[in-house]
């Protein structure tokens, strides 16, 4: 079970290197807001799964708490901000 | 039993994690990007949580990876809608079949988005 955890941290890294190639070349904006924000998705649960690893799953929690809720406000005020900005233009 | 059932939870968690992440690079539009990232990726975190919050038993630890999985489950497709009534308000328009235009036609000018081809545009 640990050689699943372990190997699953490493899989995620790896999606998250495979997702950064549509945060570089994404044509719109948009594309990257969704990039960032699947990296970000990603990297919560990595958050967790290491904590898993080190035995502080309490200590990494609030962490992983912390950056999921600033993912998904990135994500609210990206929207808002795009979606003004469409209007006046 | 326990771990079979949480490493079958997980197995599929990351199952659907790849599906999304290969459909945000692979998929030719930005709504079917965002639906790839929305649903799948949303999924996927479910999956994997919840095969880690059975995983660990039941204790205080487990109701916090509860909490960040409904977390997920709310905040997931609401940025997911957010961003795309954003990009409809904004106009961008739908890929079809019918009309394969790129919906920037100034960097990418062919039916299908060459490598190299922002580069070629002085960017």
């Amino acid at each position: 079970m640990g050689g699943l955890i372990t190997f699953s941290a490493f899989f995620i890294l790896l999606l998250n290197a495979i997702c950064v190639y549509r945060l570089v070349k994404g044509p719109t904006v948009f594309d990257r807001a969704i990039g960032v924000s699947l990296i970000s998705n990603n990297a919560v649960i990595l958050i967790v799964i290491i904590g898993f690893i080190f035995g502080r799953v309490d200590m990494f929690f609030d962490i992983a708490l912390a950056y999921a809720l600033l993912n998904f406000i990135l994500a609210i005020v990206l929207g808002k901000y795009f979606e003004r900005r469409g209007k006046r233009a | 039993m326990i771990n079979v059932v949480s490493g079958v939870l997980i197995a599929l968690g990351l199952f659907f994690l790849a599906v999304s992440c290969l459909g945000v690079v692979r998929l030719p539009d930005f709504y079917t990007r965002n639906h790839a990232a929305g649903k799948s990726g949303t999924l996927g975190a479910i999956l994997v949580l919840g095969g880690l919050a059975i995983y660990n038993g039941w204790d205080i630890v487990s109701l916090k990876l509860l909490i960040i999985l409904v977390f997920f489950f709310i905040g997931g497709p609401t940025a997911t809608h957010a961003v795309a009534r954003a990009a409809a308000r904004h106009g961008l328009e739908i890929w079809t079949l019918k009309n394969r235009q790129p919906h920037d036609p100034e960097k990418l000018a062919g039916d299908e988005p060459r490598a190299g081809a922002a580069e070629e545009d002085g960017r």
